[in-house]
């Protein structure tokens, strides 16, 4: 096991899930990549030393961005979480506990300094 | 014979024969001389005489008595009286007594009823009873003159009973009556209407001028002074006189029609004036009445903003009031008869006619509309209206009718047709619906619409409580109750959702509504407007979810184009950057144009390469493929890669030189899983020769890794020496996923 911080980001639009995938490897995190919930649930299940999800809300099947925010935090109590959306902000109830939210459009060095802190 | 029998008649010759010595008086050679004396006298007189001798009172009688004694003679010559008529014995016994005391008695027309034939008969009898008496005075007889006066009794009696009648006829006759006689005139006889007349005051005995001093001054003394004077009558007709009608009363005015008529004796001398006539008081008042009535009737039709007119029964109309007039500009006399049907409208004619004649036939109102024609040529339209007036015994005397302008009545009435008219229309095609409810019973009255709104069979009307069970009970407390009706309190403008009775379909209504108030400003009923807003409703929802939606996709194309600018615009060679950057914005722009046609549901694959190739020169770009439909995502996905495809080719590959073609062909075929795919590829050729890129920048990194994500499937690129070739191998596209289209 590396000592790269490994992420996972959870995003349906490919072309935002590789950049910023690709952004992220280019500052040093170790980052997996999944296109909806049920994906990010199976390598989350794969990979327990994943240390932050940064997830879309928006997304189509088995569950949204918060629901699956809500699964994870409830499996997996450590995994630090960011949820992002193009539409507004979610009320706080809906948000995970210590969870973050970022809106979209979001810059690469915003996502990179906010992993950052909450990964310590 | 003795000598003084002698010339005595029948009676003398029975007497000398009768044989006396049975009698009280002796035979008769034995007779004193003044019996013999008055029995010469009797038998010589020839008013009928009896003679009473003696106490027993024996008869002795003459031819005249004979005859009045007729059968009773001769049986009654020398019988005593007592015997001879013995009905009326105590009569003649009293006389006797009372004679031979030396009194005389005489009877006129005395009744006595007689058997002198055999049977009672009722005679009047003039009877005078005087003593005889002898030489030293003493009475010795009783001599009774007897005349009969029966005969005279019953025609007097006959004439008293004509007078009686007469003057009973007289007292009762309906007209009053008088007779004056003398110069002064003098009271005869007043019957009962004159006593009446004259307030029943005494006059009879009294002149005129006595009597009735009240009249004085008012020129009937003098006309009776030369009625009485000239012999010639005078008849008086509704002549005025002012009476006493009751003892020392006011006089009061009365009217007589009379006649007063000379009363002539035997030679033709004026004895006196006969006064007869009639009171027509009653009458006069009446026919003044009639003429007030009449005053005041025409007064009252003058002042009425109407036409008036009347009609004999015959239905010739004979006057007008006014406003006829000045309305019709006729002169008068122009409307008289049939001349009013010159002002009634040609069309209107025929029916008017029919009904005034209808009316005059039947008796009963006559009530027509027809148009009027004024002075100034306008017809306007009236509503013509008739009574009949009967008189007191019921008989018709004449109509009276008037005729009311009802033209700017008919045409606010018609506006207001109109006005209700387009109101019902204009609500029909806003599919507004109105009703009325009143607040007491809770009644509501609705439009067509309201029927359709609720889904309630069409009905007159239908209780408050039927339209508020259909209300879903969440939104109850918005609409109006009874006692927020009843307060006037119900809120105005209310929007709350039904469940429709017919197919229970939730509908959204609004309905603004209005109270009318009483005079006590208590709300009695309630005006409301009704629309199902449904549709705007869900459009309102519609609009939130797509501007949520449409803020979503912005960001997200922001959040593309951010992704894109960040990889674009990492290199050193800015300018490069900016080219590339603005051919990537464009073949995006290009994807989107595509999809808004289809409000980002799809696009044909085919489309999709026609506007990302549009930049290139089209003519060496070989399009070939079936007919595919792509979803948003995979739509913009494939423009980006093909513009990135068509730039590397334009810069490097076969678009560079003029012989260089490009080839993009795609077909469907079977997947290894043997579900069906598609195969898409880009092919160049004739281009100069191909060298492998040193780096992998932005494009490949969309076409090898995005494009591929995008449809699931795999890309390859192959940097031939020919020129560049790339597949892409994926399932058949469909459009399955809506949430695709959604999530955008």
């Amino acid at each position: 096991m590396s000592d790269a911080k490994k992420v996972l980001v959870v995003e349906d639009e490919a072309l935002l899930l590789f950049s910023i995938a690709d952004e992220l490897r280019d500052c040093g995190f170790e980052v997996l990549e999944a296109s909806d919930a049920d994906e990010a649930m199976e390598l989350l299940q794969k990979h327990p030393d994943v240390g932050l999800m940064f997830t879309d809300i928006d997304m189509p099947g088995s569950m949204d961005g918060l629901r699956l925010s809500a699964a994870v935090r409830d499996r997996w109590p450590p995994v630090k979480i960011i949820v992002t959306s193009g539409k507004s902000r979610p009320g706080s109830a809906d948000l995970p506990s210590e969870g973050r939210f970022m809106s979209k459009p979001y810059t690469p060095s915003a996502v990179v300094l906010a992993m950052r802190e909450m990964l310590g | 014979m003795p000598a003084f029998l002698r010339d005595g008649g029948e009676l003398g010759e029975l007497i000398a024969s009768f044989d006396w010595s049975g009698t009280s008086l002796g035979p008769i050679a034995g007779w004193p001389g003044h019996l013999k004396t008055s029995v010469a006298l009797a038998l010589r007189s020839t008013v009928p005489i009896v003679m009473l001798w003696g106490q027993d009172g024996v008869m002795i009688y003459n031819d005249g008595y004979a005859e009045f004694a007729g059968m009773r003679h001769p049986r009654s010559l020398g019988a005593r009286v007592r015997e001879a008529w013995p009905e009326v014995a105590d009569f003649n016994d009293n006389i006797i007594k009372t004679v031979f005391a030396g009194k005389k008695l005489s009877y006129r027309d005395q009744q006595l009823t007689l058997e002198r034939n055999g049977v009672a008969e009722q005679v009047y009898l003039n009877l005078d009873y005087s003593p005889v008496v002898d030489e030293e005075g003493r009475p010795v007889a009783v001599i009774v003159f007897v005349v009969e006066t029966t005969e005279k009794v019953r025609v007097e009696r006959q004439v008293q009973g004509e007078r009686e009648r007469l003057k009973q006829m007289f007292g009762q006759a309906p007209s009053f009556m008088a007779l004056l006689s003398g110069p002064d005139h003098v009271f005869e006889l007043a019957n009962r209407g004159y006593q009446q007349l004259i307030g029943h005051r005494e006059v009879v005995g009294k002149s005129v001028r006595q009597a009735l001093p009240d009249i004085g001054g008012q020129g009937f003394y003098e006309i009776l002074d030369r009625v009485y004077e000239t012999g010639e009558p005078f008849v008086g007709s509704a002549l005025t006189v002012a009476l006493q009608r009751t003892p020392g009363g006011l006089p009061q005015q009365r009217f007589v029609d009379l006649v007063y008529q000379p009363i002539r004796d035997e030679n033709g001398a004026v004895t006196g004036i006969f006064v007869e006539g009639i009171d027509i008081t009653e009458r006069i008042v009446a026919e003044r009445a009639v003429r007030a009535s009449e005053a005041q009737f025409r007064t009252f039709a003058e002042a009425m903003p109407n036409h008036v007119w009347t009609s004999p029964p015959s239905g010739e109309l004979d006057w007008f009031n006014t406003r006829v007039y000045e309305y019709s500009g006729a002169a008068p006399g122009e409307l008289d008869g049939e001349g009013w049907t010159k002002l009634v409208h040609p069309d209107d004619l025929p029916g008017a006619g029919e009904s005034w004649a209808q009316a005059l036939r039947s008796c009963q109102p006559y009530d027509v509309e027809f148009r009027l024609r004024r002075f100034d040529g306008a017809y306007r339209l009236h509503i013509a209206r008739a009574v009949l007036i009967r008189d007191s015994d019921g008989s018709p005397l004449r109509w009276i009718g008037t005729n009311t302008d009802i033209e700017d009545q008919r045409q606010a009435y018609q506006r207001f047709l109109d006005s209700e008219r387009r109101l019902r229309l204009s609500q029909d095609a806003a599919g507004i619906a109105s009703m009325e409810v009143d607040i007491a019973s809770g009644a509501i009255f609705g439009s067509d619409i309201f029927w359709d709104l609720f889904g309630l069979p069409k009905a007159e009307s239908v209780h408050t409580s039927v339209v508020e069970a259909l209300v879903l009970p969440e939104d109850r407390h918005i609409r109006s109750s009874p006692e927020t009706r009843k307060a006037g309190t119900a809120s105005p403008n209310v929007e709350y959702r039904i469940r429709r009775s017919d197919n229970d379909d939730i509908r959204w209504i609004s309905r603004h509504m209005e109270f009318l108030n009483d005079a006590q400003g208590r709300p009695v009923k309630m005006f409301g407007v009704l629309r199902d807003i449904t549709e705007q409703k869900e459009a309102q929802a519609r609009q939130v979810l797509l501007t949520h939606e449409l803020e979503h996709r912005i960001k997200n194309i922001l959040a593309t184009v951010s992704a894109i600018a960040s990889q674009t615009l990492r290199g050193d060679n800015m300018d490069a950057s900016r080219t590339a950057f603005n051919e990537r914005l464009r073949a995006l722009a290009n994807a989107h144009d595509l999809l808004t046609r289809t409000q980002w549901t799809s696009a044909s694959l085919e489309s999709v390469i026609a506007s990302a190739i549009s930049p290139f020169p089209a003519d060496r770009i070989a399009v070939v493929g079936p007919s595919v439909v792509l979803g948003p995502k995979r739509a913009l996905s494939l423009a980006l890669a093909i513009n990135e495809l068509g730039t590397n080719s334009l810069k490097y590959g076969a678009l560079s030189v003029p012989a260089g073609e490009v080839s993009i062909n795609w077909s469907r075929e079977t997947g290894e899983n043997g579900e069906p795919a598609i195969v898409l590829t880009w092919v160049e050729s004739g281009g100069p020769p191909v060298s492998v890129p040193s780096r992998r920048g932005f494009g490949r990194f969309l076409i090898e890794r995005v494009l591929a994500a995008d449809f699931g499937g795999t890309v390859r690129i192959d940097f031939n020496a020919g020129g560049v070739e790339c597949t892409l191998r994926a399932p058949w596209p469909t459009l399955k996923a809506t949430s695709e289209a959604k999530s955008l």
